[in-house]
């Protein structure tokens, strides 16, 4: 190939530059503008009072609350990558086998829907909807289990840090589910379903077919869905907004919920920065690996 | 042998209903329990349809709430948001798979970046300074900053299907004498169509769903999308001295994610295709 003309290669710089060098900028410039904040102590209105160089970043490490925000982000992994990811496996490889040994396409489409719906309602009002539904007084979810004679498993939701937990991850799951079977059936679409089938008349059984041939056609989904569902994790937000506030006394806190109570419920807006700039940097390197899964894959398709 | 294998199926589709069943519960017992008066809720079970059904925590809500106003916030929102990501996309999508620019992987890490990031690290910047300057309350900053970090996502999803994009036929158009621009509005657009339409519609439920900026941008109700009003107004336990009401909080959410399920049933396929866009 001959090396094309300069002036053919302009056109494309331009519609490359334009609107990147919009988002780069904006990016750029609210990562700056961040770590610029992190270094003065202010209200949020008025003059800044102050600058403090690395000072709000030693307060922050000095602060119980926030290693214990950084504590639960890391356990909601649990929750919200690593169990919907082993779920998700399962259930796209059952509705699968139903979509390719019957004519149920109508039913699996069902399941698929029920499965998703999570994902398409505004998280705020999930939190809501959760929020209700687990009220220790009054809630659905306490008034079924009293129905049904379980009243030691009626917890309260509200008040008891291991209960307000479980319910929580709960959430968490049920959010994230549906993304993970989604995303694993389009990848089992690409699969052969001959290939399943033959494995099936040489007597290999269900989870022989799942363990040698589903899951590992499945790697790369399988590695963008975690890493995705990790960097969700790290910095989920509304759902522990809406659902526990962060409660009972922080011990559902996340880094958002944390650096947003600084922001507004103490107006320390430095400090809050601070918090979110070492959440940037944490979700950078998940990120990092995530382009290494993507270039990975890039240059298999090439 | 055969009736093993039936009994095997049966199993795992009553496993299959159950856990659909589970997930769909909570919209159930939120849709009772909203057409439900305060006195029913109280002696009826929590799964049961209401003996009476009363809609008069939805008609005092929506009076209350001007929950006309709030759709067009919402539409304003997302609407703008959206078209700002899809033009924005089309066009770093454009210039790194048909163009075939060497710096494609720099772009395309910057994009995963960029919506990897949490949400607030741009949200708090935006605040502080749109405060500072002084343009701190009506909705552009909100759409405008949605628009230009959706415009990551867009370009990152558009890219993974350009580049299967067939070269000849713009090759054949470069040779016929069509511009760069022309190629791209007369070949490329009406084959990509149906993708753009999928991310159109994935930046706008994205756009429609967000929170961080709503919520530090526009701390005036009338300015507020809808489900960020209806969370803040009629659902926080502040509302009720007593924890949540859950006839008022279920009525509040029902409201709240119509628009959402009227948009999922009517374009699931839509959407699933966009989600799954990025993965494979």
């Amino acid at each position: 190939m001959n090396p094309r003309p300069r002036k053919k290669r302009s056109a494309y710089d331009l519609f490359l530059w334009i609107p990147f060098g919009i988002l780069v900028v904006f990016v750029g410039g609210a990562l700056l503008w961040n770590i610029g904040i992190s270094t003065v102590k202010w209200y949020g209105y008025g003059p800044i009072r102050k600058f403090v160089g690395f000072g709000n970043y030693v307060e922050v490490f000095s602060d119980k609350g926030f290693w214990e925000a950084f504590g639960h982000a890391f356990f909601f992994v649990i929750p919200m990558a690593i169990i919907p990811t082993l779920l998700g496996l399962v259930f796209a490889s059952l509705i699968f086998d139903f979509l390719s040994t019957h004519y149920a396409s109508k039913f699996a489409t069902f399941i698929r829907s029920s499965l998703y719906l999570p994902q398409v309602i505004p998280v705020m009002i999930t939190g809501i909807i959760w929020k209700w539904i687990i009220d220790p007084e009054r809630g659905a979810l306490n008034t079924l289990l009293k129905s049904f004679g379980l009243k030691d498993l009626a917890l309260n939701w509200y008040q008891d840090p291991k209960a307000a937990t479980l319910a929580l991850s709960f959430v968490l799951i049920w959010i994230q589910l549906g993304y993970c079977v989604v995303i694993f059936l389009s990848g089992l679409s690409r699969l052969n379903p001959y290939v399943l089938e033959a494995a099936q008349v040489d007597g290999a059984n269900w989870w022989q077919r799942f363990r040698f041939i589903s899951s590992r056609e499945l790697g790369p989904e399988i590695s963008v869905v975690l890493l995705t569902s990790v960097v969700g994790a790290l910095k989920v937000f509304a759902p522990v907004y809406y659902v526990t506030g962060g409660g009972p006394d922080g011990a559902t806190n996340v880094p958002s919920t944390y650096s947003f109570n600084a922001f507004f419920g103490g107006n320390r807006v430095g400090y809050a920065s601070a918090v979110t700039v070492l959440l940037a940097i944490l979700i950078t390197a998940v990120a990092l690996l995530l382009i290494r899964v993507q270039r990975r894959q890039l240059r298999g398709e090439d | 042998m055969k009736f093993v294998r039936f009994l095997k199926k049966a199993g795992i589709t009553i496993g299959l209903v159950a856990v659909s069943a589970v997930w769909l519960l909570p919209m159930w017992l939120t849709l009772v329990a909203s057409l439900k008066s305060q006195e029913d809720y109280a002696s009826t079970p929590v799964w049961a349809w209401p003996e009476h059904m009363n809609f008069g925590t939805f008609s005092w809500i929506i009076n209350d709430g001007e929950i006309g106003s709030k759709i067009m916030n919402s539409l304003t929102i997302a609407t703008g948001a959206a078209v700002i990501a899809v033009v924005m996309g089309f066009f770093i999508a454009y210039a790194i798979s048909i163009g075939r620019l060497k710096y494609r992987g720099t772009v395309i890490a910057i994009c995963i970046i960029t919506f990897a990031l949490p949400q607030e690290s741009m949200a708090f910047p935006v605040f502080t300074f749109t405060k500072m300057i002084g343009v701190y309350g009506p909705i552009h900053p909100v759409y405008i900053s949605l628009g230009i970090l959706g415009s990551a996502f867009a370009a990152y999803l558009l890219q993974a299907v350009m580049n299967h994009f067939p070269k000849e036929l713009v090759e054949a158009a470069h040779i016929d004498g069509a511009g760069k621009l022309q190629t791209m509005f007369r070949i490329v657009l009406p084959v990509m169509r149906p993708t753009v339409a999928t991310v159109f519609l994935l930046m706008f439920v994205n756009a429609w769903n967000e929170y961080w900026f709503p919520i530090l941008l526009l701390p005036e109700r009338a300015d507020q999308p809808l489900p960020m009003a209806i969370a803040e107004a009629f659902a926080q336990p502040s509302f009720t001295s007593n924890g949540i009401d859950p006839v008022l909080a279920s009525a509040a959410s029902i409201i709240a994610i119509l628009p959402s399920v009227f948009i999922y049933l009517n374009f699931q396929k839509a959407l699933v295709r966009g989600v799954t866009l990025g993965a494979n």
